[in-house]
């Protein structure tokens, strides 16, 4: 330990749990908040608020401080549902304005290796939902890894005994980029998953 | 495809060596101990994720230091690049023309490198683990998405064996299937990666040694018999449905690609059984032949030959074979042995250049 003093030892610690953060880089933020009280005030304030405040949608499983989201309640079409991974990845699908239907945050991927079986994440609850007759289409949006594919697969065939459609969001060639810069891999996804016009 | 030069620091035994390797032929002789087949292997990291001696990446780097840096200027199709490649316990950094590589593949083709090393010849009588490390480094070699696609395979295979080894079975289908599309992607591209080396080997066995005996190399993965991805798919799901209590018997998948063998016919008959020694040796040698025309084919290059240890390798007939076949092609040739042997000029018929590797410090000969 860097420090000897314990409240300070202690703040590192916490800080070096976080994503990314090391010995070093976690004192420096120490110090940096040590040397205003009022960023020190702030910064605890905004922990709390966010620990009291932020809980997931007890229809979609969003990150919310309604219940139930946002989302949930406005003027979507409620008849098409988007599953995603975790609440990151539904913030980045809001971001690109492009969808107008509802969510479904999984809280997680299938892997055996993590421990992480179909009962461990929000499928039970995702085809309670499907069955509940108001729903025509379901997008699923896991991710484009090992574990976001079996996942895709899982749903897939628990869905097509239901009555919806069911697609797989694309994936492709980066918007702005020239084919000709683009890796080998993602040009035979591209073509793979074309579209007729 | 060329190297123009080569700086290798704190690399195994090699502190600090510089050389400006000749166009054609380049013999490194010398002690054993002193340095030759890591200066060969640098050479070959410079192109290649892996190393063709099958070290780990703490091996690489010399005893007590922190890093090992190998840097190369490199020409391929007319343009000179410069390639920095830092290997450190957290893993290895590419640097092509000063700017960082983000991933392995960003380097594929810059500098194909064939080996012919004892390492090689081992392998027809070793386990069907040695033919197949060989096999996946040439398909990578040839083929860019084969890394991709073998790395999901044996993601996904992990994946598999975990749950088998568990009682919650609900999403084993869905992990059987995944393993099946992949697998089938990984034996379709190893199939054609195979067909292609086959239809090449024939002529170059028999010019290396001098036999009329036929060589093949064929590649049947177990128990599937089609050769299309998606028919391969449904073969593969069949197999993996049959095998599945005895799979959750043992907690791991018993079939697929992560165990299949390939094989070296000689007129027939397995070549680890009835070739001889030397059959054996001309039998891998061509397969290297084979290997370097294909992949001269796919990048309109000839790639470079590394010829480890061949002084205890090759008798004399085949070196001015496998010389004279080298020769036509205009290429850079590594050679390491244990001293200058007569046969080296005499059968080369491209300039040569002669370094003595003395304690990883090469000092130029002049011939
Ligand atoms: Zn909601």
């Amino acid at each position: 330990m860097l420090t000897n003093i314990s409240s300070l030892s202690r703040l590192v610690s916490e800080f070096k749990k976080l994503p990314g953060v090391g010995e070093r880089t976690a004192l420096r933020m120490a110090f940096h908040l040590l040397k205003s009280p009022s960023n020190l005030t702030m910064l605890s304030e905004a922990l709390l608020e966010v620990r009291d405040r932020t809980h997931s949608c007890s229809v979609c499983f969003a990150l919310t401080e309604d219940d139930p989201c946002s989302i949930c309640s406005g003027n979507r079409d409620h008849k098409a549902i988007c599953v995603v991974e975790n609440p990151q990845d539904m913030m980045a699908m809001e971001r690109s304005n492009a969808w107008h239907g509802v969510y479904h945050v999984l809280e997680g991927s299938l892997s055996p290796l993590a421990g992480t079986g179909p009962e461990d994440i929000r499928i039970d609850e995702l085809l309670k939902r499907v069955s509940s007759g108001n729903v025509e289409e379901v997008v699923i949006a896991t991710n484009f890894t090992v574990e976001g594919e079996a996942t895709a697969l899982f749903l897939t065939k628990l869905l097509r005994q239901h009555k919806v459609r069911i697609s797989r969001l694309a994936h492709g060639i980066p918007l702005g980029s020239d084919i000709e810069f683009v890796d080998a891999a993602t040009v035979q996804w591209a073509l793979q998953g074309r579209n007729e016009i | 495809m060329r190297v123009k030069n080569i700086q290798i620091i704190n690399f195994r035994n090699l502190k600090s060596t510089k050389i400006i390797p000749g166009v054609n032929f380049n013999l490194f002789y010398g002690l054993n101990g002193h340095g030759k087949t890591n200066i060969l292997e640098a050479i070959f990291l410079l192109g290649s994720p892996k190393s063709f001696r099958n070290a780990k990446q703490q091996e690489l780097v010399m005893h007590d230091e922190k890093r090992a840096v190998v840097k190369g200027e490199i020409e391929s199709q007319r343009v000179t690049s410069k390639i920095t490649l830092t290997l450190e316990q957290a893993g290895r950094r590419v640097e092509i023309d000063g700017k960082m590589v983000g991933r392995a593949s960003e380097l594929h083709g810059k500098l194909n490198s064939v080996v012919f090393s004892p390492y090689d010849t081992g392998m027809v009588r070793n386990s069907p683990d040695s033919r197949r490390r060989y096999l996946d480094r040439a398909v990578y070699m040839a083929d860019i998405r084969y890394l991709n696609c073998w790395h999901n395979y044996h993601r996904i295979l992990k994946q598999r064996n975990h749950l088998l080894k568990k009682s919650e079975t609900s999403s084993l289908d869905t992990w059987t299937d995944r393993l099946a599309t992949a697998g089938a992607e990984v034996m379709e591209r190893r199939l054609s990666f195979v067909s292609n080396l086959d239809k090449r080997l024939k002529n170059h066995y028999s010019v290396i040694s001098d036999e009329d005996k036929a060589a093949e190399i064929a590649y049947q993965p177990e128990g599937i018999k089609k050769t299309m991805g998606h028919e391969i798919k449904e073969e593969f799901i069949e197999l993996l449905d049959r095998n599945r209590k005895n799979d959750e018997k043992f907690g791991s998948t018993s079939i697929g690609p992560h165990r299949d063998d390939v094989f070296f016919l000689l007129d027939g008959r397995p070549l680890k059984t009835f070739g001889s020694q030397g059959e054996q040796k001309s039998f891998v040698l061509a397969l290297k032949m084979a290997e370097l025309e294909y992949l001269e084919d796919i990048f309109g290059e000839t790639p470079l030959f590394l010829l480890d240890d061949m002084s205890s390798e090759l008798d004399t007939a085949r070196i001015c074979n496998l010389f004279a076949a080298l020769s036509a092609k205009n290429m850079q040739v590594f050679i390491t042995a244990t001293e200058k042997r007569a046969e080296f000029a005499d059968s080369v018929h491209l300039n040569y250049s002669v370094f003595r590797i003395c304690d990883g410090n090469p000092t130029y000969e002049e011939n």
